[in-house]
């Protein structure tokens, strides 16, 4: 079986990158572009460690996984909050609905 | 260790003073007595700050791996904070008392732990996660105790889009990360200076590597966000209208001066190698943020909004003194001592930082002051039109601080504004030939600059002539407290001291900057190696690093 590269590693997170981003700007419901960012955040961790483990250059880049994992469950627990106000008020949970301020 | 310890105990006073009444917040106390308690924290935090600031830099055993930092810069950038803080205690007094007080404060100081933290932070988890802490307290303070559509439509589009700045900036550090090797800014620079500066001159001439490049736009764009410029300003005026004129405040201040300053220290101080690049993507943004940011606040008629396209214009102007502060970095300090006096570069940018958030807190100060009772607020600029009959003392500490956005000599703004472009115009081309030396996109990004500061006057005057030339077509009663008045009149006088007085200022920052420039550079061992003064246009960077991992 044949060694798996760094480059492979780097390749996937920016496919991770590309879709959250894309995720982020074509989905209506806040859950789903809460779903993108999650992506983005995920292809910033699987950079930090393959670069970590490929590269000798110690744990850092593991120990900012860990951190921005928990740092992502605390951002969807405020969210999850966040959407459940928008949906008392608007009835829904479509970004597009929200739009009485503009100008 | 315990250095560090040390160096962070002012921000662990806020965040454990926030925790504290956190648990507090389950007992039923009267909910104006919270906000003495957040003053006291204040208190407290400053004196952990007057201790910490009491060392002098000798006393500091050298740590190169060390993930905190204490310098000039740091220490005036936290007691701006703590001003700030205090600042904005006492103009919650009103609008905080409610049954969620006690949650309102501790948000609130945690914000201001996350501000002060950037400033010393030399990591970048240190300075993502002190950025993080800004502004996860953020979402929930949009959204507490508002019921309103407005303001939940303004907590989700803020929301998620900070959490996309977050994660795009969080992006950007894992490609410096896995560039450099390491997270310790100061080991960066090292290595990135001995990797691009001891190679051929075409590959810096280039702009460092593409990794390099995709890592500084993305680190750009996310903290672009923070401080609300250009192409990530669509929030700014939204949000800003539809919360409340103190959150509004908030907003304007904190992520922008934070974003500011890890923008300083990640980028203009720690990527040695992509000056070029840095510089043209600084200066274009800068460009792009004024103009836009002034244009369009020139159409708005809601006093929020306008003041959002403000804060955006702003944001341009110190965007400059970042990009001066790359070129700095590659070339040395040469603008520090051509503008006679004046801070430059990185400098300019902190000068203008203070003296738009002392004039900014003051602004929304008024307004949260001439809220009406029941909550209504301050919505249309012609709300204002007369004040000067009914609140004579509000109108004229109003009138000061849109002087001192509009650079009105000789008030602060107008020292910022000075401090920026004549660093930009200090700037040295890189062929010398029709205009003195001059470098010609710092030359036209300080005239685009000048252009912007008289149209950016045009709208902030006209607040002002509304106040004086007009008669009342109502008197609003103010609902906003004795301690708002107070805090308004504060930042009014502070204003006024600073724009007649500004040397102390000046030759603080100018201290500053020559400890944190890359004149001296840092190396792992802790030893400072002067590095070669530099010639005109191209410099030789020699750093030994004896980073061996």
């Amino acid at each position: 079986m044949p060694a798996v590269e760094l480059d492979v590693y780097l390749f996937v997170a920016a496919v991770l990158f590309v879709c959250g981003a894309v995720c982020m700007a074509t989905k209506r419901n806040a859950i789903g572009v809460l779903m993108g960012v999650e992506l983005v955040l995920n292809g910033a961790n699987l950079n930090f460690v393959a670069f970590a483990r490929y590269t000798a250059l110690g744990l850092d880049g593991q120990v900012i996984a860990l951190f921005v994992i928990v740092l992502a469950a605390a951002e969807a627990a405020v969210a999850l909050a966040i959407a459940l106000s928008f949906y008392n008020n608007h009835l829904t949970i479509d970004v597009d609905r929200g739009n009485e301020l503009h100008g | 260790m315990t250095q560090t310890f040390t160096i962070l105990l002012p921000q662990t006073m806020l965040a454990a003073c926030a925790c504290l009444l956190i648990l507090g917040s389950a007992f039923s106390v009267r909910p104006r007595r919270w906000g003495g308690l957040a003053l006291a924290a204040v208190a407290a935090s400053a004196l952990c700050l007057a201790y910490v600031s009491s060392f002098s830099a000798d006393d500091w055993a050298p740590d190169a791996a060390s993930s905190v930092l204490v310098d000039s810069i740091s220490i005036g950038y936290q007691w701006m904070c703590l001003g700030l803080a205090a600042l904005f205690v006492l103009l919650s007094h009103e609008q905080a008392a409610t049954k969620t007080s006690a949650e309102f404060y501790a948000l609130l100081l945690f914000m201001f732990s996350g501000m002060m933290l950037v400033g010393s932070a030399n990591e970048l988890i240190l300075i993502f996660l002190s950025l993080e802490l800004i502004s996860v307290p953020t979402y929930v303070l949009l959204y507490l105790g508002r019921r309103d559509p407005r303001s939940q439509e303004a907590a989700l589009k803020y929301f998620l889009l900070s959490v996309l700045s977050a994660a795009v900036l969080l992006y950007g550090f894992s490609l410096l990360y896995g560039l450099a090797g390491t997270t310790n800014l100061d080991v960066i620079r090292n290595i990135l200076a001995e990797t691009y500066s001891k190679s051929d001159s075409a590959q810096v001439a280039a702009g460092g590597s593409v990794l390099g490049m995709v890592a500084l736009v993305l680190i750009f764009a996310g903290l672009g966000f923070k401080v609300a410029a250009v192409p990530f300003h669509f929030y700014a005026p939204d949000v800003y209208q539809g919360t409340s004129a103190y959150n509004a405040g908030l907003l304007a201040i904190i992520p922008k001066a934070a974003g500011l300053v890890a923008l300083i220290r990640v980028a203009s101080e720690t990527m040695v190698g992509f000056e070029t690049s840095g510089e043209r993507v600084a200066l274009i943004l800068a460009g792009i943020t004024m103009t836009g940011g002034n244009c369009l606040g020139l159409l708005q008629s809601n006093i929020r909004r306008m003041l959002a396209y403000s804060s955006i214009a702003h944001a341009g102007y110190m965007l400059i003194g970042v990009a001066v502060g790359f070129w700095d970095s590659w070339n040395g300090d040469l603008s520090l001592d051509a503008a006679g006096g004046l801070p430059g570069g990185v400098g300019a940018s902190l000068l203008y930082l203070f003296t738009y958030s002392l004039a900014t807190v003051g602004l929304f100060g008024v307004l949260v002051y001439l809220a009406r009772p029941g909550g209504r607020q301050i919505e249309h600029i012609d709300d204002l039109t007369g004040l000067v009959r009914t609140h004579p003392v509000m109108a004229t500490c109003a009138a000061l601080f849109l002087f001192s956005l509009a650079g009105v000599p000789p008030l602060p703004g107008f020292w910022g504004k000075l401090a920026v472009f004549a660093s930009a115009l200090s700037v040295r081309g890189e062929s010398p030939g029709l205009f003195v030396e001059m470098h010609s996109g710092f030359m036209i990004l300080a005239v685009v600059g000048v252009l912007n500061a008289a149209v950016g006057a045009v709208y902030y005057l006209r607040v002002v002539a509304l106040m004086f030339l007009n008669d009342p077509v109502s008197s609003p009663q103010p609902s906003g407290g004795k301690p708002a008045f107070a805090a308004v009149c504060c930042s009014a006088v502070l204003l006024m001291g600073v724009g007649i007085f500004p040397t102390p200022l000046f030759t603080y920052l100018n201290r500053g900057v020559s400890q944190i420039a890359p004149a001296t550079v840092r190396s792992p061992a802790g030893t400072l190696e002067p590095r070669p003064a530099a010639i005109h246009g191209h410099s030789v960077i020699a750093v030994q690093t004896q980073h061996d991992r």
